[in-house]
């Protein structure tokens, strides 16, 4: 039972300073000093001290066994916290959000973090379920926070039809799967495949119905169509937030899943192999190649900054399908290592290009980047990083990605991968030359807030060090990934 | 001493790192030319005491990056890739010289130039493949910046045009080491390892299954032969440097062939020396044609920036010659030209940047009798064609002659294309001499060359006539590293 | 001298020898860099810039004549590589010789004319050219000589004028023409040289055995030719007639020298010092008849250039091809002697030759004209008497030689005796000192080495090892045969071209110096019954010589060539436009709409209609599904 209480120590924090901000928010009748960041900012420090207690606890099953607190889970939630820790300072800083609302704000990014931890350690459907649907409402409802838009409420109105689709079809996939086995627990679900075996078509249909139920958030095929149309229209914080937030628990659901329930380890350690005779392996590979190739091209014809990274946010899923194509223990790692960068680059970026976006009056298509010099370096360096080009981690992140892929002999696929991205990069330098051509000419600059540059480098150095300590960042990678319990 | 390899590479980055976080301009402008001077030293250094009979190991300097992928920060330098380092470390300052009191942007300039040259540094001393994919990817990003910022009119599609070649050979590389990468069973990626043993490996993609020798090797030479101006693809290069400032001109050819020719010289003769020899004569066909349109390109020349990418495609062309003799002298040779004329395209273009600030315009029509106003640049500008054609007494004429005789070995053929090629181009640069140096005397009067425009001229006329007289110690080290690398590959 | 254990002068003298070539060839190209300095030391340059060269061979002479040398060093690839280019110095009579000759006159004409710097330079780096290869063991030195050359030619036009005069060539075509001329020449050589490296011929010029494997394989006799048509080519003056055509006020001597005899000079001494290897072979007939076919081809051009200057120059320029005719036949001490003793000669005729009727001019212009063809007492007359005394063995060579050499002597005399046009100059000091001298050094014996010609027995000969000087009778050396026969046949040339060039030419139009000696004229006509050569038959030689000049020479280098090249230049123009711009497209940024079509398909199919959602997806679930249980 104390156990128990530890390992949710983290996401209770969290929830509780979320409710403490609303009845502050209530009971705030005129103070000056209203501290809303900081004590954000303060409950993120102190869940992400707690997980650290967690990590001593070691690998394990708790809450009557129906989450698990194993290095792949405790490593997505460090990540969901740095990016609630970025999504909060950049939301603070922009002029999108209106400021009155900013309690609320803080306090959603909070909730939907602690329900996200909550998730991505859950290992019975049941909670799966539950949390998939409260993140992904709740996280829609992000990203309708701007000041008062029509395209914002719209994109808030999208997320939650999508996450009422995907909520169906993964229940329904859960319900197949309960009425072959009788099981809700993965683990339990797995060891009855195995042994009591299933017809083919419940088990194809369920397991479909699932991947495509969890693709509606995690942007890759079928859903990538549609779930930039989100991204478009909500505020460049939130979308930053909203995208890292929702592809980091809507893959770690996937693998676990995955790995536990539709795969079982081969021979030789950390190799997995899918259970049935039914191999799926073909299907994750044609969803990728769809992913990459219509979200580059996609990419490639657009001009407007808003839909360009839009684009660029929902291909970076279709690498991850690549690593998880791999079913190794490297290609997990590689996922992870993708989405540790992410969060920054993205992070990064959004922030930096908030900063020009607010500070733009309407019409002049000028080179802003000579507003402000560190400001622009800063753009156009996390601008590389997304797109993959060395001298900065993405580069390394893709590699690994595409390397899993050509491991398993998937060569073709990784030629697409390095064709999408030569697209998505020529598509990026097209755009970023208006904001550089007159560089030369000295035009006035923006002041820079210190708690900017602060934001600036905490976002930077991360980069750099992850770049030049590559190995001990694998190393600790590919170490939760072992933690996973089969 | 291996530690100064690394110094020679990253001493420039950590200038320009320094250039960004410091906003004080004098300061800036010190920090760059001791950057760039710092690898010049080091790179004078490692010349020093590199010792010819290459008996004892070439200096290298491996430490493991990526352990779980075994990809090792490799830096390397043998007698392959010495000329070209050399010769970048040793224009590099000369760059920063020139861009030295320019108005506007002169810290974002200097900043840039210094990353081009760390990556072409890198790229040229890497010894392993991720290492150089690393660097080789990231050439075209400081000069998309530099053309995109500083060019003429016109500079946007040149740079778009620019980025978007070099993104397609970057995957195409990519694609190819990746696949070396996953043929050989303990993966790695350092080229010691992988000699000799990529023979009969196959791949597989989308069904087909190809061959590594065809389709890794054909994956790399295409990226490779996009970045290096071939004759063919070279669209890209002219317009680059028809709309750039001769600086940045210059940088992007320090960036594009030497690098390019290095690299394939490495990969091809140590890892398929078997597809390298049994395409020889496809490489010199490829020289010849370089040889043939660049002189054709010559002539049509109304620019003097253009006389920079024509003269750099006869170098390609010569280099292949070279290369496709598969005999050691001509692969000495081959090295050998990409050193003596990088020296002469660095003159050219300062030249050219000293005409443009007197004169206000590259036309060649426009500019006439230059000769009797600034003679010492006249003699500078001579003496770099005739390092370019191959005149005795200069650099070129050491290159010319080892290509010869090596061409010779190959088929007297060679011989009789290139000399009508080289004598052809001498008339055609002789054309362009007289139209702007001699004839009668324009009207306006130029201004006497300042201290810093000859500082930009004379070392390097002196470099050329020094290697033209003394060439030995430098073709020597050479040639000991192309007999290693050749016996390995059985051939020659 | 020798013996002490410290440097002896032998060991110094080469370095010191190649430090002050070094020193002549900056000091030339420094010059030009500073011309405010050439202001004040006009006058005295040249001196100035040969004076450490005058005291090293004042050392070779004090040291006793011997050839100092130093081992070949490699210059490119270790030596037993067998394609190794080397390097190769040595100081030796003919090196002394030739320095001391053509410095001298150089610096004679050049105090007496007075040049500006760049042909003052120019004169500098030719005679480093010519010395350089006078000191070359290896013919890679004698390369880097010929480099210096071409570039030597290149300097005038950087401080030259550009005033085109009637025939609208410029100095420009000047430099351009005999430039471009060495520079092919030099290029075939190379590729002749490489191609011979690249089989294994060292071209050490010392090295024994004649190159008789040079017609071992078809590559090494493509090599072979090509490596002597490149040095052929550096003297066919009748190639480049357009500079004779022209007559502009300026320094004849010192163009003729830099743009003509100097390159002229290095390549006979180039071919001198390959003599060994080709000695008795057919290479060295070749040359001989490549260089008489060239001397009988620049007779037309001679025979007719209106002004007396340019005669001169065109026929001192032949000079050269006039050694060469005979020079490949002879070896050993007669082709030292003769090479020697014709260098004096030219030096001699190049200050002499443009005099002003005076007696002691023309006596001075006359003594060097007989050195020239081998008169008994000059040092070229061993040469010549054993060349002509091979009648028997060798009629037909020997005779179309005679013929050659009576046309040009012809020629020669009517120049010798006609003078030069020049303005009457200040009696100039230097050129008598020279000339004196140069009298001195051409006297035979003095050359031979043997001073006293064996007549007075304890006076030590400065030149060990030579022979006794034949005054009177034929040399009688045990490798030289020479026979009356041939010293009548030289002298009577000699005899014979100097009556044909006063009488019988007196109706050439070029010289109108017919009118001025009727009485000779008539003597002429009655002893040789000038009367046989039908009017007509020398009308037609003056009108072929016209029709050369204005339908062949003139308008193939004035009109049709440039016409060709620029047509032909303007074609390659278009194509290499064309070119470049098909090649252009292939990189251009138009690939870019080959992904437009498919980025709107897909963009079409993002229309952000909520209502596809689940249809797409269930369908997709369906295909999925189907494909799972397929």
């Amino acid at each position: 039972m104390l156990k128990d209480i530890v390992l949710f120590l983290p996401e209770t924090y969290l929830i509780l300073t979320s409710i403490g901000l609303i009845l502050g928010e209530v009971g705030y009748h005129g103070e000056r000093v209203r501290m809303i960041l900081a004590t954000a900012i303060l409950a993120v420090l102190g869940a992400a001290a707690q997980l650290l207690l967690n990590y001593s606890v070691g690998a394990g099953r708790f809450g009557h066994l129906n989450f698990i607190n194993d290095g792949f889970a405790l490593f997505l939630k460090t990540l969901l916290l740095v990016s609630a820790g970025i999504a909060l300072f950049a939301d603070r800083k922009s002029h999108e959000v209106s400021l009155e609302n900013r309690t609320e704000h803080a306090a959603l990014i909070l909730g939907v973090t602690a329900l996200g931890m909550l998730l991505v350690s859950a290992v019975s459907w049941i909670w799966i379920i539950a949390l998939l649907f409260a993140t992904q409402i709740l996280g829609s409802l992000i990203l309708s926070m701007k000041k008062i838009d029509r395209r914002a409420i719209e994109a808030a109105f999208k997320g939650n039809i999508s996450a009422i689709y995907s909520t169906i079809l993964v229940s329904l996939a859960v319900i197949l799967f309960f009425s072959a086995t009788g099981e809700f627990d993965l683990y339990r679900i797995h060891a009855a495949l195995i042994e009591k075996g299933v017809s083919p078509r419940l088990y194809a249909a369920g397991f479909s119905m699932i991947v495509v139920g969890l693709g509606f958030f995690g942007t890759y095929f079928p859903s990538q169509l549609w779930a930039k149309d989100a991204y478009e229209g909500a505020s460049l914080p939130a979308t930053a937030f909203a995208s890292s937030f929702f592809r980091i628990t809507s893959f770690g659901v996937l693998v676990r899943v995955m790995i536990v329930q539709f795969s079982k380890e081969s021979t030789d350690k950390g190799f997995w192999v899918p259970i049935t005779a039914m191999n799926w392996l073909p299907v994750l590979a044609v969803l990728a190649g769809l992913t990459l190739a219509l979200s580059a091209l996609y990419v490639f014809g657009q001009t407007k900054t808003r839909k360009l990274l839009a684009g660029i946010l929902v291909i970076q899923s279709g690498f991850y399908l690549l690593g998880l194509l791999a079913l190794d223990q490297v290609g997990f790692a590689s996922i992870l290592f993708g989405l540790a960068t992410e969060v920054f680059m993205i992070g990064g970026l959004f922030a930096s290009l908030s900063f020009f976006e607010d500070r733009r009056e309407e019409g002049d298509r000028g080179s802003q980047l000579s507003r402000s010099a560190p400001e622009g370096i800063a753009l156009l360096f996390f601008l590389i990083a997304v797109v993959g080009l060395p001298p900065l981690p993405g580069f390394i992140a893709k590699f690994t990605l595409i390397s899993s892929a050509a491991r398993h002999q998937w060569n073709g696929l990784a030629l697409i991968s390095l064709l999408s991205l030569v697209l998505i990069s020529i598509a990026v330098f097209k755009w970023v030359y208006p904001w550089v051509y007159e560089l030369r000419q000295r035009s006035e600059s923006f002041a820079l807030s210190w708690s900017h540059r602060f934001l600036l480098m905490g976002l930077v150095v991360p980069l750099i060090l992850i770049s030049i300590f590559a190995e001990p960042m694998l190393a600790w990678v590919g170490s939760s990934v072992a933690f996973l319990q089969w | 001493m291996k530690i100064l390899i690394p110094i020679m590479v990253f001493a420039p980055a950590i200038g320009a790192v320094l250039q960004i976080l410091n906003p004080r301009p004098l300061f800036c402008r010190s920090v760059a030319i001791v950057a760039a001077l710092a690898s010049a030293v080091a790179a004078g250094i490692l010349f020093y005491d590199i010792d010819p009979t290459m008996a004892g190991e070439t200096p290298k300097f491996v430490v493991n990056w990526m352990k779980s992928y075994s990809i090792h920060f490799a830096l390397g330098v043998d007698g392959l890739n010495l000329l070209p380092t050399v010769a970048t470390a040793l224009i590099f300052p000369f760059l920063i010289v020139s861009e030295w009191d320019r108005p506007s942007g002169r810290r974002g300039i200097h900043a840039l130039l210094l990353i081009l040259e760390t990556a072409i540094l890198g790229s040229l001393c890497s010894l392993d493949l991720f290492l150089l994919l690393f660097f080789f990817l990231m050439i075209p990003i400081p000069l998309y910046f530099l053309s995109s910022i500083w060019g003429d009119e016109g500079r946007e599609s040149a740079a778009f045009r620019m980025i978007s070649v070099s993104l397609v050979a970057g995957a195409s590389l990519f694609f190819g080491i990746l696949l070396i990468y996953h043929a050989v069973d303990p993966h790695t990626f350092l080229i010691d390892d992988l000699k000799g043993k990529l023979a009969g490996k196959s791949a597989e993609v989308f069904g087909m299954n190809f061959e590594m020798g065809q389709l890794a090797f054909g994956m790399i030479a295409l990226g490779l032969a996009l970045r290096a101006p071939l004759w063919p693809i070279h669209g890209w290069f002219r317009k680059l440097l028809l709309r750039v400032p001769t600086t940045v001109g210059v940088a992007a050819i320090l960036g594009s062939y030497p690098v390019v020719l290095t690299v394939f010289t490495r990969i091809g003769f140590e890892l398929f020396p078997e597809t390298m020899n049994s395409h020889l004569d496809f490489w010199i066909g490829a020289g010849i044609a370089n040889l043939i349109f660049g002189a054709l390109a010559l002539l049509q020349e109304k620019d003097l920036r253009g006389v920079l990418v024509s003269l750099s495609s006869l170098a390609v062309g010569f280099s292949m010659i070279g290369i496709g003799t598969g005999h050691q002298t001509g692969l000495v040779g081959s090295q050998f030209i990409l050193f003596s004329s990088l020296i002469a395209l660095a003159i050219w273009g300062f030249a050219s940047e000293i005409l443009r600030v007197r004169a206000r315009t590259y036309v060649i029509s426009e500019l006439s009798g230059v000769l009797r106003t600034l003679p010492d640049l006249g003699s500078s500008t001579l003496i770099a064609l005739a390092c370019a054609i191959g005149i005795p007494g200069t650099a070129g004429f050491i290159s010319i002659s080892l290509l010869t005789i090596g061409s010779f070995n190959y088929h007297p053929g060679v011989v009789v294309t290139s000399l009508v090629v080289s004598v052809v181009v001498t008339g055609f640069i002789v054309q362009i001499f007289r139209q702007v140096f001699l004839g009668e005397r324009s009207e306006s009067r130029f201004p006497k060359l300042d201290i810093r425009e000859r500082v930009l001229l004379f070392p390097l006329v002196g470099a050329i006539l020094t290697v033209g007289f003394f060439p030995s110690p430098l073709v020597e080290i050479v040639r000991m590293t192309i007999a290693r690398i050749l016996n390995l590959g059985s051939a020659g | 001298m020798n013996g002490t254990d410290g440097l002896t002068l032998t060991q110094i003298l080469l370095p010191a020898w190649l430090a002050t070539l070094v020193f002549v060839f900056l000091a030339s190209i420094g010059i030009l860099f500073f011309p405010r300095i050439h202001a004040r030391i006009v006058k005295g340059f040249l001196p100035i810039l040969f004076f450490p060269s005058l005291v090293v061979m004042i050392g070779f002479i004090v040291q006793g004549l011997e050839t100092s040398d130093r081992p070949i060093v490699h210059w490119i690839f270790h030596k037993e590589i067998h394609d190794s280019l080397r390097l190769g110095f040595l100081f030796d009579p003919v090196t002394l010789v030739i320095s001391v000759v053509i410095g001298a006159v150089l610096v004679a004409t050049s105090l007496r004319n007075r040049p500006p710097v760049t042909i003052l330079s120019a004169l500098g780096l030719g005679w480093v050219s010519v010395s350089l290869v006078a000191s070359s063991k290896t013919f890679w030195t004698a390369a880097l000589a010929l480099g210096i050359g071409i570039i030597a030619k290149v300097v005038p036009i950087l401080g030259g004028k550009s005033d085109p005069d009637p025939h609208g060539t410029s100095i420009d075509s000047l430099w351009m023409s005999s430039t471009k001329r060495s520079w092919i020449g030099l290029l075939v050589t190379l590729v002749g040289a490489a191609g011979l490296a690249a089989h294994g011929l060292h071209l050490d010029f010392f090295s024994e055995g004649t190159w008789t494997d040079l017609y071992g394989s078809p590559n090494t006799l493509i090599a072979g030719s090509f490596f002597l048509a490149g040095l052929l080519l550096q003297f066919l003056p009748m190639a480049t007639s357009a500079i004779y055509h022209w007559d502009r006020p300026g320094f004849f001597e010192e163009e003729n020298f830099i743009f003509e005899t100097a390159m002229a000079w290095v390549s006979v001494l180039i071919i001198y010092r390959v003599l060994p290897n080709i000695r008795d072979t057919h290479w060295a007939t070749g040359v001989q008849g490549a260089a008489m076919l060239c001397l009988a081809g620049s007779f037309l051009g001679l025979a007719f250039l209106e002004t007396r200057r340019a005669a001169i120059s065109f026929w001192l320029s032949n000079y050269p091809l006039f050694v060469l005719t005979i020079l490949p036949a002879l070896h050993g001490q007669a082709a030292f002697l003769f090479l020697a003793g014709s260098i004096v000669a030219f030096g001699g005729l190049f200050i002499c030759l443009d005099h002003q009727k005076t007696r002691v001019d023309l006596g001075l212009a006359v003594f060097f004209f007989l050195g020239m063809f081998g008169f008994t007492g000059w040092a070229t007359s061993l040469g010549t008497v054993e060349f002509f005394s091979r009648f028997e063995e060798a009629p037909v060579l020997v005779s179309l030689t005679a013929l050659i050499w009576l046309i040009y002597a012809a020629f020669g005399f009517r120049i010798v005796l006609r003078g030069g046009d020049t303005p009457v100059r200040t009696v100039n000091l230097a050129k008598w000192i020279t000339s004196g001298f140069l009298i001195t050094l051409g006297f035979g014996p003095a050359l031979s080495g043997r001073w006293s010609s064996g007549a007075i027995p304890e006076v030590s000969d400065w030149l060990d090892g030579a022979k006794d000087w034949p005054w009177i009778k034929p040399y009688a050396a045990e490798t030289i045969t020479t026979n009356w026969l041939g010293f009548g046949l030289v002298h009577g040339i000699l005899l014979v071209g100097i009556l044909l060039g006063i009488f019988v030419w007196a109706t050439a139009k070029i010289f109108p110096f017919s009118e001025n000696y009727p009485k000779g004229l008539r003597a002429a006509r009655g002893v040789f019954g000038g009367d046989w050569l039908h009017r007509k038959w020398i009308d037609g030689l003056t009108k072929t010589g016209t029709l050369w000049a204005e339908k062949i020479s003139d308008p193939v280098w004035e009109r049709w060539l440039p016409q060709l090249s620029k047509s032909v230049l303007a074609r390659l123009q278009r194509l290499g436009e064309w070119v470049e711009d098909i090649s252009d497209h292939l990189t251009s940024a138009r690939y870019a709409h080959l992904f437009s079509a498919p980025s709107k398909l897909v963009q079409w199919l993002h229309g952000g209609n909520v209502r596809l959602y689940a249809w797409f997806a269930l369908g997709w679930i369906l295909i999925i599904s189907l494909f799972l249980t397929r």
